[in-house]
């Protein structure tokens, strides 16, 4: 069964003179026409993915990367095209999002995995699992300000891979981790895939897609250039063209 | 019907634990904790009565109890909306990441504030009985709140809205929230001044302020027509309030 299914996906911007207006300026100039173009992010972009994928998202900044993956979480709406999508979809796209650097470490656990869909009971069940697996176990009672950049992106992919995801969306994954974390995390997104999660990342770090990916993307102005399971190949491409 | 049910629930259960997160977040460092919130009420009560007590209450029963129930509902509505405006672009960065239901960020706001109305409310009832005043009108004192809450709910997701949109709304909305505090008689009764009692007819806060210090104070039934008009206010901001966050809901992340 499909995990993903997305049809002729186009997503556009409005531009606008003035990110937001003022409510006076509106009333002023009602119904004059503040923006001034429409800005196409995505377009006619079509393409499956199947459990246990592990696919990479490449392309130069602006190419639309981060849109797809926001449109693709239901955080942003398309304007034309379908998604389908079966299964649970967790996205880690921000690499402190939720996490509140005045709240302890447990409680940001509790907000960020209640916020990625998780109850109660099973937020309890996991705490345990979530902290071990960060390698944070000390740090429990610690609020988040206290901890290095690595420590949040350790503490955010730990929340995230015990969501249950069916299918994970990561963006611009370990910047920040140590090598040997780097390593674990890694062999956990391995295993996950195994299990028939599907795994959909962007990153320009392209040893990191050489060293997971089994299917690439290439992205260029919103549309898609490449889509390949011959990494190498499309890389050497990529890389000639930069 | 199990599938509202169910949303619903984890909406319930996304405000508890943002509120909960928002209780820590504001009380953080500090040696007083709750009792900042009841500051406010509590200096606002002595204040007022102190310079109002003989003259605009002078003909006021239970003057101390009119007052500081005014003080604490118009408090909790000022608070709630003031508060869950910015919320969704203040949370631009989990807006952005997580799709989510934001409506449980203006519930978690709704909460807290819950939260330090019922030690306001523990205020009031000492202060009944410190004034040999009956307290069996309390008893009626949640359900008037369950309708106030769905009140100030709606007017919350629409200002929310709009701030999303409009950038100066704050500065709008905390001028006529002041205006609003003048215009409503909180330490003061309309008594025979017609203009102003057409005027608060049009005021839901009037309306609400009215039903709680009839039930609550004066242990009477609050007239039809005040309670129909209340009833009216609640459905219209609730309805318009949610109809206006859900159509542009999924918008937020893009325009903030």
């Amino acid at each position: 069964m499909t995990r993903l299914t997305i049809e002729n996906l186009s997503k556009e911007f409005r531009t606008e003179r003035r990110a937001k207006k003022s409510l006076m300026r509106f009333i002023i100039n009602f119904g004059r026409n503040n923006s001034i173009a429409n800005c196409k992010v995505l377009e006619q972009l079509s393409l499956t993915a199947e459990p246990g994928e592990f696919i990479a998202i490449i392309g130069k900044n602006g190419s639309g990367k981060s849109t797809l993956l926001r449109t693709l979480a239901g955080i942003y709406r398309q304007d034309e095209g379908t998604i389908c999508v079966s299964g649970k979809v967790v996205p880690l796209i921000e690499l402190e999002v939720g996490l509140q650097g005045k709240l302890t470490m447990a409680d940001n656990i509790v907000l960020c995995a209640t916020l990625l869909g998780l109850n109660r009971q099973e937020i309890i069940a996991k705490m345990d699992n979530i902290v071990h697996f960060a390698e944070l176990e000390q740090y429990a009672e610690t609020k988040i300000h206290k901890f290095s950049e690595g420590m949040k992106e350790r503490l955010s992919f730990s929340i995230a891979i015990h969501c249950n995801p069916e299918i994970l969306l990561l963006d611009e994954l370990f910047n920040v981790a140590d090598f040997d974390f780097r390593m674990k995390a890694s062999r956990e997104l391995q295993a996950m895939a195994g299990r028939g999660v599907t795994i959909i990342f962007v990153s320009h770090n392209l040893d990191l897609v050489r060293q997971h990916a089994d299917r690439i993307i290439w992205l260029e102005k919103g549309k898609i250039k490449r889509d390949s399971d011959e990494i190498e190949r499309i890389i050497n491409e990529y890389s000639g063209k930069l | 019907m199990q599938e509202r049910y169910d949303k619903v629930k984890k909406l319930f259960n996304l405000g508890f634990v943002l509120a909960r997160a928002g209780y820590k977040l504001k009380t953080e460092g500090s040696y007083l904790g709750i009792f900042w919130y009841l500051l406010d009420p509590i200096f606002t009560f002595l204040l007022l009565w102190g310079i109002f007590a003989d003259r605009l209450g002078r003909g006021i029963d239970d003057y101390p109890l009119y007052l500081f129930l005014g003080i604490i509902a118009f408090s909790f509505f000022s608070r709630v909306t003031i508060e869950s405006m910015k919320l969704i672009v203040d949370n631009r960065w989990i807006v952005r990441s997580i799709k989510f239901p934001y409506e449980s960020l203006v519930l978690a706001s709704i909460l807290k504030n819950l939260f330090s109305l019922f030690f306001e409310t523990v205020l009031l009832i000492i202060l009944a009985l410190l004034l040999r005043q009956s307290v069996a009108g309390f008893i009626f004192f949640p359900v008037i709140l369950f309708f106030f809450c769905f009140f100030t709910y709606g007017v919350s997701l629409f200002l929310a809205t709009l701030y999303v949109y409009f950038c100066d709304l704050d500065n709008i909305w905390a001028y006529f929230s002041r205006l609003l505090w003048f215009a409503t008689p909180i330490f003061y009764q309309i008594g025979g001044q017609n203009k102003l009692l057409i005027l608060n007819s049009f005021n839901p806060l009037y309306l609400f302020i009215s039903i709680f210090r009839e039930i609550v104070i004066y242990s009477r039934m609050p007239s039809a027509s005040l309670t129909m008009a209340a009833l009216a206010f609640t459905i219209l901001s609730f309805t318009a309030g949610t109809a206006a966050f859900t159509k542009l809901k999924c918008r937020f992340p893009e325009k903030i």
